[in-house]
C-alpha cells in the first residue's frame, strides 16, 4: 500500500501545494497510517542551498553538526526543530561536502535534503501533526510531493520515511507506492560502488537510482524511463524538481497511478479520492485518467 | 427518485446500511449525493432497487451485486462491478483498472476509457467499453461478452478460456493464444444491441477475438506455445 500525492499548480496565484498536499494526503490516510512525508518547493529562497538534517532528540549531535557547518561553510546561524537540525549554505557549495561534513559529527546523523526550494518534512505523524510540527500553514509553493506510509519490509521511523532525496542532486525528491524486488541485488551493485545507504528501506534505491543515472547524464526523463525497465516489483512513485513532477508506472501496472487535471492544476494520486478530498465539488470537473503501464510523464510549472 | 442517501457526515458503513434498509423498505430508485470517490459504496445489494450515484465513486464499489442497477454520474475508480452475479452498472465516466473483475452475470457500461485488466476472469458478465482499456485486459478470461470501442494496449486476452471479446479500434499487441474469429451477422447485431442504447460505437471497425484454445491442455509436443504463453 502506502499512498502517494503530486500537485502543480499552473497558475502562479493558484492554490499553494503545501495545502493541497495536506487535504490529498488526509485522503490518503486509510492507505498508510505509518508516517507522512511532504517534499515542498519554496520558490522564495535567496539562492543558498537550505540543509535539513535529521538528528532525532540527539541535541548534542545536532550542536556538532551545526559547529561543523559553521567551520567549514562559515554558516552563521541554524536552528533546530523536531528533530531536525536546518541551515543555509552558499550553493557554490558541493553538495557532497555538506552532507560529508554534516554527516561526519555522528553515525545517526541524516540530510534529508538540500535545494535551493525543496525542503522535506517528514515524521512519524499524520499530516495535520506534521504540519503543526514544522509549521507548514500557508507555506508557499506552486508544486509539491506528498506520501503516507504503510510500512511492510522495513522499519516504522523517520528515517524510513518518504520522500526520499535523490542525493547528491539537490532539490530532486521521490515518494514511492509499491516494492522495488530487486532492491537487494541492486543495492549491493551500489554499495560496491561506494554509495551509503542510510535506511533498510526499499524506496531509498529509488532515490538513488535515479540519482545514480542522472550522474550519468541522463536527463530526468531518461532517468524516470530507464527506471521503468531496470527496476522489477510493483509500483509507482512521484519525483519532483524545482519546475516539475514526474510520475512513473510499473511495467505491469500493479500499482495505481491517477491523473486528475484541470486548466489550473495538475494533481496525480494512489486514489481519486485524495483528488476529492481536496478539491470537493470542483474535482467532479476535473479529467481523471490512469497513467499507462510502464509509463513515464513529467509536467512543468 | 423517491430516497436519497446523502454520504456527506456518513461512514462507509453507514451508507452501505441506509442503502440496505431503504432497499429493504421498498424503495424503487436511490440517489446518492456527495459519493467524492470514496470506495466500497453499494456493496453486496442483492435487492431489485435502482441506485444513482450522483458523482464519482472509488475503488470496489457496485460490487458482489445480485440484481441491484447501479448508475454513476461521474467516474469510477478500481474495480466497478467486480463479482457481480446479476443487475447492471451503467458509468458515464471512465474508470479505473479491473472493471468487471470476476463477473459471473449482469452488465457493466463504462462510456469512456478504461484502465488495465478490464474484464480479467470474467466468467460470464457482459462488459461494454466506450473508450480505450488498458493492458491486459480480458486477462484469464472465461465466458461472457467484452465490447471495448476504442483501442486495447497490449496483452488484449491473454490466455483466455473462452467467451468473445470486439474490439473497434487498434489491437495493439494481442496476448498468448487470443486469435481472431470471423464476425457474423449475429455479432453484428448483438454488438448493436449492447452499443446503440449508450450511443456508443466502434472507433474504427470491429474486430472479434477468442480463444486459440491452445492453452487448454498441456502437451509435450506444445512446449514451445507453453514457453511462449509464460
Amino acid at each position: 500500500m502506502c499512498g502517494i500525492a503530486g500537485f502543480l499548480s499552473k497558475r502562479s496565484d493558484g492554490p499553494v501545494a503545501s495545502e493541497v498536499l495536506g487535504r490529498m494526503l488526509k485522503g490518503l490516510r486509510g492507505r498508510g497510517p505509518d508516517s507522512t512525508g511532504l517534499g515542498l518547493y519554496d520558490p522564495s529562497g535567496n539562492g543558498h542551498y537550505v540543509v535539513r538534517v535529521w538528528c532525532g532528540d540527539d541535541h548534542a549531535a545536532a550542536e556538532a553538526a551545526g559547529e561543523r557547518a559553521a567551520a567549514a561553510f562559515g554558516v552563521d546561524q541554524h536552528d533546530f526543530d523536531s528533530g531536525v537540525l536546518r541551515f543555509a549554505v552558499d550553493a557554490a557549495v558541493p553538495v557532497a561536502d555538506i552532507c560529508r561534513e554534516v554527516e561526519g559529527s555522528d553515525a545517526h546523523v541524516e540530510v534529508f535534503s538540500v535545494g535551493r526550494a525543496l525542503q522535506i518534512y517528514k515524521h512519524v505523524m499524520d499530516g495535520e501533526e506534521l504540519a503543526r510540527a514544522y509549521g507548514l500553514e500557508g507555506s508557499p509553493g506552486r508544486h509539491g510531493v506528498g506520501h503516507t506510509r504503510l510500512a511492510t519490509e522495513s522499519r516504522i521511523d523517520v528515517q524510513h520515511a518518504h520522500p526520499f532525496w535523490a542525493r547528491p542532486f539537490a532539490d530532486i525528491c521521490v515518494v514511492h507506492n509499491g516494492h522495488i524486488t530487486n532492491y537487494h541485488k541492486l543495492r549491493r551493485l551500489y554499495e560496491i560502488k561506494g554509495h551509503r545507504f542510510f535506511t533498510g528501506n526499499d524506496s531509498e534505491l529509488l532515490a538513488l537510482y535515479l540519482a545514480h543515472r542522472l550522474e550519468e547524464g541522463a536527463t530526468i526523463r531518461e532517468a524516470m524511463e530507464a527506471s521503468v525497465r531496470d527496476l522489477d516489483g510493483a509500483f509507482s512513485y512521484l519525483l519532483a524538481t524545482p519546475d516539475g513532477l514526474g510520475m512513473c508506472r510499473d511495467r505491469v501496472g500493479s500499482m495505481p497511478g491517477i491523473i486528475a487535471e484541470t486548466d489550473d492544476w495538475i494533481a496525480v494520486a494512489s486514489e481519486p479520492i485524495a483528488v476529492h478530498q481536496a478539491f470537493g465539488e470542483a474535482a467532479e470537473q476535473a479529467s481523471f485518467r490512469e497513467l499507462g503501464v510502464g509509463r513515464a510523464e513529467m509536467w512543468t510549472l | 427518485m423517491d430516497a436519497v442517501v446523502d454520504c456527506a457526515g456518513l461512514t462507509t458503513r453507514e451508507v452501505n446500511q441506509a442503502l440496505k434498509r431503504l432497499a429493504a423498505e421498498g424503495a424503487g430508485e436511490i440517489r446518492v449525493l456527495h459519493p467524492a470517490a470514496r470506495h466500497c459504496l453499494g456493496v453486496a445489494m442483492f435487492e431489485a432497487v435502482r441506485i444513482r450515484f450522483e458523482g464519482s465513486v472509488g475503488y470496489l464499489c457496485c460490487t458482489l451485486g445480485d440484481g441491484a442497477d447501479f448508475e454513476v454520474l461521474g467516474d469510477a475508480g478500481w474495480s466497478i462491478g467486480a463479482d457481480m452475479h446479476a443487475g447492471s452498472v451503467l458509468v458515464h465516466g471512465g474508470a479505473g483498472t479491473n472493471v468487471g473483475a470476476s463477473m459471473k452475470g449482469g452488465t457493466v457500461v463504462v462510456k469512456g476509457s478504461v484502465g488495465t485488466r478490464a474484464g480479467i476472469a470474467n466468467k460470464g458478465g457482459t462488459i461494454v467499453i466506450g473508450g480505450d482499456a488498458g493492458y491486459m485486459s480480458g486477462f484469464m478470461y472465461q465466458k461472457g461478452t467484452m465490447v471495448i470501442c476504442g483501442d486495447v494496449d497490449a496483452g488484449i486476452g491473454d490466455s483466455m478460456y473462452a467467451g468473445d471479446i470486439y474490439v473497434g479500434g487498434d489491437l495493439g499487441t494481442p496476448g498468448s493464444d487470443c486469435v481472431e474469429h470471423e464476425l457474423t451477422d449475429a455479432d453484428a447485431a448483438l454488438l448493436a444491441e449492447l452499443c446503440e442504447p449508450h450511443g456508443l460505437g466502434p472507433k474504427r471497425g470491429w474486430t472479434k477475438l477468442g480463444s486459440g484454445g491452445r492453452l487448454h491442455n498441456f502437451d509435450r509436443r506444445e512446449f514451445a506455445i507453453w514457453r511462449e504463453a509464460m
